[in-house]
């Protein structure tokens, strides 16, 4: 690795660090601003054992000290207990839900990668061709339905009139479903995303040259073409692969996989301040981490990016 | 020219609309010192002082502190009614419709059973007439199965399948001595207190194979009682003497298999307490080598009832397996349960509609109608003790400033306690139940909820009140609509302007109704709003998400807000306590000062 791409790296890891420092201040402090608490519930408890419950997890301290409080527990790498699931880690909630996210987010985003790319390029060889104006009609369907709706729909046509596959993740073959409805939205932006970027690249001179010179048109587009277009790709790629790994609540809840994104919600609405705290970080770290992932592979992709 | 006079039109119209905004916007007047009430309850010590001197609070404290000490049931009911009769009469609770409890169960199902209170019962069921594996989905994750710490319904089916008590249901759903090995008859003692002898039976086990003792349930049920421990349902225990004293509760294991208890007064509801998830023994040994974790791991997990988990993957089932060493596993049919944890009501009725689950706890408010005529021998409607209602700020003044003026603070009460009166009359109860609940609901005219039982077992509801043509507080026959909406108009016009040609009042201030965000809670506010507006009473919906909600409605920041109460046994006090100024749930504010 050069000097200037090492110098680099250092600096974006010091303002990852900077950045996730002001995640976690803004996060905690709105968090506390938000009206309710973690021991409201239609049947009130007594004021002794919510006294108990405060002393507990810390809340009765000011703010500020419970803001330290959580930056010296947080260097140790200690997030705290759940409040609304008593008895339970953060730690163990937020790696059991990520286990399951990240295994459909993976397999989601790849599939996204490989099918958008490809039909991208198929779509912007063949432009203005039926073959293309098929693959824009059905992303731009794919792009403009929310996931509640192609995730309901997936589910009641396989789950409830074929049968053919498990409305509930746990069972085998349960993920297949939820893998198809996150991927779905991606592989349609990454095709539009392909397209108008390869139309672009395959207009320049140096693909008109490499065409003169009896360039083959298959490594031409491989190897010329594809390579240029892929940057919008790759900027769009690392941000939706974070998001796409922390899981979807509205997925996770039309086909009940275990997820992490069910838990970023409800922790929200049962103000389980630790849980928040945790699943944010875990986000917002795994975004960061993602985007500089992608800025790197600018370089690999164009050599000719200067980091400096 | 032209100029000046459309500064004086608009200068006027904010005037007009300043003014107006004023006449509309309701005040808030502290009526916590304000006393009104008079009834003939002469038999209390005390009692004509309360009222003569106290406050409607003070009122209320007394009532419901007498009835919790009296030993004769009959008198306790008439207190109690006389309670409910005191809380009806400020207009701050407007019962809607009393809660039924719908679930969709397969027609291979046989021997289920669900309690009032709302947990389901599969230990003795069959599915197709094997009793190998049955699948349910109740809920999403609950918040903890340790019984002294559980307050849901879902985490209760849970406990109730894992653990059992001195007392618990059989195959009938009927209350008979489970660890016990009698239902035993309480001593009464000198000072009014009662004495429970519980016998246990001899070689009870724990699901580890260790040895059950009477020292168990001891350590439990203090262990739940105790402060430390913050169980929200703590408070059950009140009915045993000691509770919240130094000496702790007066509960003890004379030997191994005799537990004393004494209550501060026998109730009724006691023995179906001790079949209630809170009063099951729990493993020392197994919560103190992890109290906070105990409960979260199928290995340190250790039940005492016809199941034992086996399996737990957290957000997405929990397997329970027959316990061997449960005293009476013969009688146990269903050898595994899994109760699978979904939050989504859709997919919830998918699973159940593609046969993955036997048993479901909640299809989709839309889907009820289609449901009940598709699925006719699959879809139930159980009874519920709850009450769905609303309830008015007690702080609010509804009336117009020119005629509160030189009115005292108790006749500026009374003339508040009537319009909300008037007010509730105005809403068709059948409409809300047969339009937007669907599922089977009664028109509430009374707080306490249908099935909760007076001492001689018959209907609470069903004698609340004082009319002697029809039940609860107000008529809600279909029929009497008409009449109650020209009562309530009458009453309305005392104090409001009513315009006789256009049928509607002019100047009832307009107000916001609270409700959180949910489909069937909003076309309810919506039928409240088209309502009211009927008569010229103008209310804005205003929703908030749970927390806020719960928050903004606890602090008495409304006017008019929605609530629901569910029993947690079957006796009145479980509904009326919640009025007694040291609950935390009087969001009605009733006797609670006016905040600075």
């Amino acid at each position: 690795m050069d000097s200037k791409l090492m110098s680099y790296v250092i600096k974006r890891i010091l303002l990852t660090i900077v950045t996730i420092w002001l995640v976690i201040t803004i996060t905690f402090f709105v968090m506390n601003m938000i009206p309710g608490g973690p021991f409201l519930s239609e049947k009130a408890i007594t004021q002794e054992v919510q006294d108990v419950l405060n002393a507990k997890y810390g809340l009765d301290k000011p703010l500020f000290i419970q803001y330290v409080n959580y930056l010296k527990n947080l260097l140790q790498f200690d997030f705290g207990p759940s409040i609304k699931l008593r008895g339970r880690e953060v730690v163990d909630v937020i790696l059991e839900g990520f286990k399951v996210s990240g295994k459909i987010g993976l397999m989601a985003a790849g599939i996204a990668m490989v099918l958008g790319v490809s039909f991208g390029s198929i779509a912007a060889i063949n432009r203005n061709k039926l073959i293309d104006n098929t693959i824009m009609v059905s992303t731009t369907a794919f792009v403009a339905m929310p996931s509640f709706v192609i995730g309901s729909f997936l589910l009641l046509a396989f789950c409830v009139y074929w049968q053919i596959l498990p409305s509930v993740g746990s069972e085998p073959g349960g993920l297949i479903l939820p893998v198809i409805a996150l991927a779905l939205y991606p592989t349609a932006y990454i095709t539009r995303l392909t397209r108008s970027s390869m139309l672009d690249v395959l207009q320049q001179d140096y693909i008109r040259t490499a065409n003169a010179k009896g360039v083959s048109y298959v490594l031409m587009i491989y190897k010329h073409a594809l390579k240029n277009a892929l940057i919008p790709v790759i900027t769009y790629a690392g941000p939706m692969i974070a998001y796409i790994l922390t899981g979807s609540l509205v997925v996770e809840k039309i086909f009940s996989v275990p997820g992490l994104g069910r838990q970023f919600i409800n922790s929200i609405t049962n103000r389980d301040y630790p849980l928040i705290m945790g699943t944010t970080i875990f986000l917002a770290t795994l975004v960061v981490l993602m985007n500089l992932v992608s800025d790197l592979m600018y370089k690999v992709v164009d050599p000719r990016i200067d980091f400096s | 020219m032209k100029k000046i006079a459309l500064f004086i039109v608009s200068l006027a119209l904010v005037f007009a609309f300043v003014g107006c905004s004023k006449a509309e916007a309701v005040k808030t007047v502290d009526f916590s010192e304000a006393t009104v009430y008079s009834m003939d309850l002469t038999d209390i010590p005390g009692y004509d002082d309360v009222v003569t001197n106290g406050t409607w609070a003070e009122t209320y404290d007394v009532i419901i502190g007498y009835a919790k000490l009296e030993t004769d049931a009959a008198k306790r009911t008439a207190l109690y009614h006389a309670a409910e009769d005191l809380l009806m009469s400020t207009g701050t609770t407007v019962p809607i419709y009393y809660y039924t409890d719908i679930y969709m169960a397969s027609t291979d199902l046989e021997g289920f059973f669900s309690t009032p209170t709302g947990s389901k019962f599969f230990k003795y069921t069959t599915l197709d007439g094997s009793g190998d594996a049955l699948s349910v989905c109740l809920s999403s994750e609950p918040s903890t199965i340790d019984p002294a710490l559980n307050s849901a319904v879902d985490g209760a089916t849970m406990i109730l399948h894992a653990f059992s008590g001195l007392i618990g249901y059989n195959s009938d759903g009927e209350l008979v001595a489970d660890l016990a090995t009698a239902i035993p008859t309480p001593t009464e003692n000198t000072d009014g207190t009662a004495t429970y002898v519980f016998e246990l039976r001899s070689d009870l086990k724990w699901s580890d194979g260790s040895d059950l003792t009477a020292a168990d349930f001891e350590y439990a049920w203090k262990r739940a009682a105790a402060d430390e421990t913050a169980a929200d349902y703590g408070y059950l225990f009140a009915v045993i003497d000691g509770y919240g004293t130094e000496d702790g509760l007066n509960v003890t294991a004379t030997d191994d298999t005799h537990l004393s208890v004494t209550l501060t007064v026998d109730v009724p509801y006691f023995l179906e307490l001790m079949a209630f998830p809170t009063f099951m023994p729990v493993q020392e040994a197994a919560i103190t080598a992890d109290a906070d974790g105990w409960a979260t791991d199928p290995t340190s997990y250790i039940t005492n009832g016809a199941y034992y988990v086996s399996e737990w993957d957290h957000n997405s089932k929990i397997v329970l397996t027959k316990n061997d060493n449960y005293w009476n596993a013969d009688s146990i049919t269903m050898d595994e349960i899994t109760f699978y944890l979904s939050d989504d009501d859709t997919a919830i009725l998918a699973g159940f509609l593609n046969g993955t689950y036997d048993f479901i706890d909640s299809v989709p408010n839309d889907e009820i109608a289609s449901l009940q005529t598709e699925h006719p021998a699959e879809f139930f409607i159980a009874g519920q003790l709850g009450t769905y209602y609303i309830t008015f700020n007690n702080n609010t003044d509804f009336l117009p400033s020119d005629i509160s003026e030189g009115m005292t603070t108790n006749e500026i009460l009374e003339a508040n306690q009537e319009i909300r009166l008037a007010l509730s009359l105005l809403l068709d109860r059948n409409y809300v139940v047969e339009e937007i609940g669907q599922a089977g609901q009664l028109p509430a005219a009374s707080f306490v909820a249908m099935g909760i039982t007076n001492a001689d077992g018959s209907q609470f509801y069903e004698s609340a009140g004082s009319s002697t043509t029809y039940i609860g507080f107000y008529d809600t026959a279909a029929s009497a609509y008409a009449q109650n909406c020209a009562t309530a108009v009458d009453i309305l016009s005392k104090y409001f302007d009513y315009n006789e040609r256009t049928k509607k009042f002019t100047n009832f201030p307009s107000f916001d109704y609270l409700y959180n965000t949910s489909t069937g809670h909003q076309a309810i506010g919506e039928y409240i709003q088209a309502a009211f507006a009927q008569y010229g009473i103008t209310i804005t919906l205003v929703n908030q998400e749970w927390g806020t909600f719960l928050e903004t409605r606890k602090n008495g920041d409304y006017v008019l807000a929605r609530n629901g109460w569910l029993a947690d046994f079957n006796d009145p006090i479980s509904f009326l306590d919640m009025w007694v100024s040291s609950s935390g749930n009087n969001d009605a504010q009733l006797g609670v000062p006016v905040a600075e």
